[in-house]
């Protein structure tokens, strides 16, 4: 039982539909993915980011967010969708780290520990249906196929699936 | 005309102090903040494509393509004609499994699929192959500043090093996209300012370019000769060629590290995308910029400078106008920080993160790490200075930085394919078809067989001989093909997924964005080649 926090959908069903029929699917459904959050940015400060993952991830998504997540709305139907649990917060920070040496910028911004939150992130779950049904994951923000999250998925679907864990439906034992 | 005058130094320090300003500026502030953590996402993708051009070969290719052409003519080409054809498998098969993955540095991959002593094995490889051809990307811009000064190249080169390597230590500046595209216009404006100059100071105008192309058989672009010591036959570049860039632009950390950090697999895709529909014509300007030296030179009655490295540099600072060579020099400069920052960057990330943080400091806090990189940016920046003091001798520097990561491709894009195309395959197979691939690589490179078949004959062994090895060590478990073996086609999760879609809100006509854009490349690779074709059974006419 957990309260989580939400990023607002920025892409609406019709755009939702236009961007997954370019990938093939012919239906599809708007799902929310709590994944454990933590913020980004300078001490007392904004946050810049968040990183979100949980332990099912292996790399944090990297969210770009200035501002302060919503609270958790009303239910709007959409396909509730658990993805785990949290990782440690060395784990975010090494995360974070490896994104620095990457592309070196933003030394000065650091995880910040006390922001670690559930946030539900807003998807669009698309199907296609060739040999195999095939699964797409749109971002409800950008648009954009993350296949990085699609693991996070197909578990989150597998977990909602098994009967022991039918409850974790949105509505009954979300606060 | 004729010098490097007061008024082209003073071009080029405002340039590059300008250039050096705008990503000290905008690299702190927010807007760049917001640019790092969007992954580009706000800027047009033409831009970013641009940007994706200037880190990739730039200076390289405006130092080391037109002595090529002088060289050779436009049969070189065959060794980039297949760019369009390595993308679209990198953006079918690979792409999509790298990104899913969820993995910072490619060869983490292997380490998931085969264990601890691959991924550093294939890391190793990297790190080695890498550093050698930044040397040669450092002896460019040394060799430029050696022309335009007179100094010793051996003094511009130390020089560069320690520009090169205090700038990447600073942060660099490659992380603001816009001072990326201004390189590349100013280079390609270089280009045609060259072209048009040349054109108007030979008496027959274009006839004669065409001519005497014609006449020395520069614009055979495609030589069908099966025979493989022909070094830049057609079969040579799509076979060694589309090895050796499927493995350049997919399994080389400096280039696949730009699609592993972007948010999502589209954004990966573009970058790939843009590469491979510009890199062929821009290749093309560059070789036929050589011809026309040639040309030049021949009408003039000049004679070509020794190392043919130089033709282009020195056309510049003799025949543009002042202030423009300033321009143009200052954006070759521009344009090789941008590779070697990229190159030193990601050299230093690899070693502290596949090496240092996991075998010798696997609990450091961030400072430490960073106080790492930066000392592993300077270790790499003598490693590369020490090779540039030979690259020299190596031929025109573009071919140069090719023949190096030919040693090393095959074998390397080798594993990768064992640890994605087959789940028989363990760590033994993975290691010794490494080791065997790059023994056959050294093997094939006593022999007169062209160079750019050693990618492919890297891979082979590399694939055959670590998949039969394999056979000798027990299946690896469900685990260790969990990035590669895709979840969803599991029979559970069909059922799950099956359930699911028949809840679903239909969506409507069927298409495929990714298969599109790999049409597009393939299309785009036959034009390519119908227009090669066309021009040289003109000239041959």
């Amino acid at each position: 039982m957990r309260s989580a926090r939400r990023v607002a959908r920025q892409l609406d069903a019709p755009a939702a539909c236009s961007r997954l029929r370019s990938y093939g699917a012919e239906r599809f459904e708007s799902a929310w993915l709590t994944l454990w959050a933590a913020a980004i940015g300078r001490r007392g400060g904004e946050p810049r980011a968040w990183l979100m993952a949980t332990t099912v991830m292996p790399q944090a998504l990297l969210l770009p967010h200035s501002g302060a997540l919503e609270a958790t709305g009303e239910d709007d139907g959409a396909l509730q969708l658990d993805a785990g649990g949290p990782p440690p917060l060395a784990q975010f920070e090494r995360w974070w780290l490896w994104e620095r040496l990457g592309r070196p910028r933003q030394w000065a911004l650091r995880v910040q520990p006390e922001t670690l939150c559930a946030v539900d992130l807003p998807l669009w779950l698309g199907y296609s249906e060739g040999r195999q049904t095939q699964l797409i994951v749109l971002s409800g923000l950008s648009g954009e196929a993350l296949g990085a999250l699609k693991p996070a998925v197909l578990s989150a679907l597998h977990r909602l699936s098994s009967p022991a864990d039918h409850l974790s439906e949105r509505g009954v034992d979300r606060v | 005309m004729g010098a490097f005058t007061w008024l082209d130094t003073v071009v080029l320090i405002v340039y590059v102090l300008g250039i050096a300003w705008v990503g000290a500026r905008f690299g702190k502030d927010q807007e760049s903040t917001q640019d790092y953590f969007l992954g580009g996402r706000k800027i047009p993708g033409w831009a970013i494509g641009l940007s994706v051009m200037a880190t990739q070969a730039s200076a390289i290719t405006f130092i080391g393509a037109p002595g090529w052409g002088f060289e050779g003519g436009l049969e070189r080409l065959a060794v980039f004609i297949n760019v369009p054809l390595a993308m679209a498998v990198l953006i079918v098969v690979l792409v999509p499994i790298f990104h899913r993955a969820g993995i910072y540095s490619i060869y983490e991959l292997l380490e998931r699929r085969f264990g601890p002593g691959t991924r550093s094995l294939a890391a190793l490889l990297f790190l080695v192959a890498r550093g050698l051809a930044t040397g040669v990307v450092l002896y460019a811009p040394a060799l430029v500043l050696s022309v335009v000064t007179g100094w010793d190249v051996n003094l511009t080169i130390v020089l560069m090093a320690v520009i090169a390597v205090s700038y990447t230590v600073l942060g660099g500046i490659s992380a603001v996209i816009w001072t990326d595209v201004i390189q590349m216009f100013v280079l390609w404006f270089g280009a045609i300012l060259s072209m048009v100059l040349m054109v108007s100071s030979l008496p027959g105008g274009w006839s004669d370019v065409f001519a005497y192309g014609a006449a020395n058989g520069s614009f055979d672009a495609i030589d069908l000769s099966l025979d493989p010591t022909v070094t830049y036959s057609l079969w040579a570049g799509l076979i060694g060629g589309v090895v050796m860039h499927m493995a350049y632009f997919g399994t080389d950390q400096s280039q696949i590290q730009r699609v592993l950090t972007s948010p999502s697999i589209a954004e990966g895709q573009r970058s790939l995308l843009i590469g491979g529909y510009l890199l062929v014509p821009q290749m093309l300007l560059f070789l036929f910029i050589g011809v026309m030296l040639a040309t030049y030179y021949q009408q003039h009655g000049l004679s070509a400078p020794e190392n043919l490295n130089e033709l282009f540099p020195r056309y510049v600072v003799e025949a543009f106008p002042i202030g423009v060579t300033g321009l143009v020099i200052a954006g070759v400069f521009a344009a090789a920080m941008s590779s070697l920052d990229s190159a030193l960057n990601s050299l230093s990330a690899v070693t502290v993160r596949d090496f240092y943080a996991r075998y010798l400091k696997p609990e450091a806090d961030e400072h430490h790490y960073l106080k790492a990189s930066r000392w592993a940016t300077v270790f790499w920046g003598l490693y590369a200075t020490l090779f540039a003091f030979f690259a020299g001798n190596l031929g025109p520097v573009i071919e140069a930085v090719n023949r190096i990561g030919s040693w090393f491709y095959g074998a390397l894009l080798g594993a990768f394919l064992l640890a994605i195309l087959s789940h028989r395959s363990n760590g033994r197979g993975a290691a010794t078809g490494i080791v065997l691939g790059m023994a056959s690589v050294w093997a094939v490179s006593l022999t007169e067989i062209s160079w750019l078949y050693q990618n492919a004959v890297g891979l082979g062994v590399s694939v055959v001989a670590g998949y039969l090895v394999s056979l000798t060590a027990p299946a690896p478990d469900r685990a260790q093909l969990a990035d590669v073996a895709i979840d969803e086609q599991a029979p559970d999760m069909q059922a799950i997924l099956k359930g699911r879609r028949g809840q679903a809100a239909v969506v409507g006509r069927d298409a495929r964005l990714t298969r599109r854009r790999c049409l597009g490349l393939l299309l785009w690779f036959v034009i390519s080649l119908v227009v090669l074709a066309w021009l040289q059974g003109w000239a041959n006419a």
